[in-house]
């Protein structure tokens, strides 16, 4: 073999390594991946999983009574759970926040979903979700098969948020 | 035959690469939001006419609550902090808080504390982005040398 046929196999070699790494990229990002396993106390004290609403398109919104983008996001949270919950959409809020002012938070603001209340349980729960900026509110929409469709950092609009359940409900 | 297969190789790589997303997952209608500490920029305490500064820089877009600013010695102890000295802030319309007093761009408290009392302060603040975000409350311990 002369010495530009052992070039343009090094070549060869070196493009096909990169259409690998460049299919393996192209593949691991279109595969979402699984939700990890969580668990967070609601309001009467109870531990929650997430794997509880498995076979339900699960959207979860972290919320505090001091977030004023949250309280803004949540009337359209909760409609969208009187909307869609008989297709199969659930919405759960856990809150960063103390127990006592999340349940006047749920009464004021009429939250038919289950909450879940805390500091460091929730903290880490929005850590294990994806979360980088421990801020709120923080959303993550997970499939019917536990896996996670979208990490969102920021409130929703009601055409966004719309959007997105349509698109998952109907796929 | 070898050309022709390298050129498919390197533009299916390219392709590939170029299609795929980031490795750390873009989420769809993300807003690039600021780290707390890079929105609300902490500086050094200084001492100015007898009085601890405490201040902060503020990115664009982003704002601290006044009435969630608190202030107290951390060390030492016993040591009595004055009622903290704080400019007018910017007068806000919160859609879920009414109308309420925010800061932007800057912001410098000034807290009576006797020299002697140099050590530490517990700092807590909370602010939020125009953008729709909120960082809940921040608790840092700002060092505070002895006066000059």
């Amino acid at each position: 073999m002369n010495l530009r046929s052992t070039a343009a196999v090094a070549l060869l070699s070196l493009a096909s390594a990169a259409a690998g790494f460049g299919l393996y990229r192209w593949w691991d990002a279109r595969t979402p991946e699984l939700a990890p396993a969580i668990q967070l106390t609601d309001l009467d004290g109870r531990p929650r999983a997430l794997s509880e609403w498995r076979d339900r398109l699960l959207l979860v919104n972290f919320w505090a009574t001091w977030c004023a983008p949250c309280l803004k996001e949540i009337p359209l949270l909760v409609e969208a759970q009187k909307e869609y919950a008989a297709r199969g959409f659930q919405v759960i809020g856990p809150a960063m926040d103390n127990p006592d002012a999340v349940r006047a938070g749920v009464q004021r603001l009429g939250i038919p979903y289950p909450v879940m209340a805390g500091d460091a349980e929730i903290a880490q729960a929005m850590d294990a979700l994806g979360d980088t900026l421990q801020a709120l509110p923080f959303s993550v929409l997970i499939g019917h098969d536990g896996r996670i469709l979208l990490r969102r950092s920021g409130e929703f609009t009601r055409a966004e948020l719309i959007e997105l359940i349509e698109r998952h409900l109907g796929s | 035959m070898i050309r022709a297969a390298l050129f498919c190789c390197l533009t299916l790589g390219a392709a590939a690469v170029a299609a795929a997303p980031p490795l750390a997952d873009a989420p769809v209608g993300r807003k690039d939001y600021l780290p707390v500490d890079d929105a609300f920029q902490l500086q050094p305490a200084e001492w100015r006419k007898g009085r601890v500064v405490v201040s902060w820089r503020i990115a664009p877009g982003y704002y601290l609550y006044r009435d969630r600013l608190k202030f107290a010695v951390a060390q030492p102890d016993g040591a009595r902090l004055g009622a903290p000295l704080l400019p007018g802030g910017e007068s806000y319309l919160d859609e879920v808080f009414g109308q309420v007093e925010v800061y932007r761009t800057e912001l410098r408290a000034e807290l009576p504390l006797s020299p002697a009392a140099a050590g530490s302060l517990r700092v807590t603040y909370q602010g939020c982005a125009d953008a729709g975000l909120c960082y809940p409350p921040q608790t840092r311990v700002v060092a505070v040398d002895a006066p000059p």
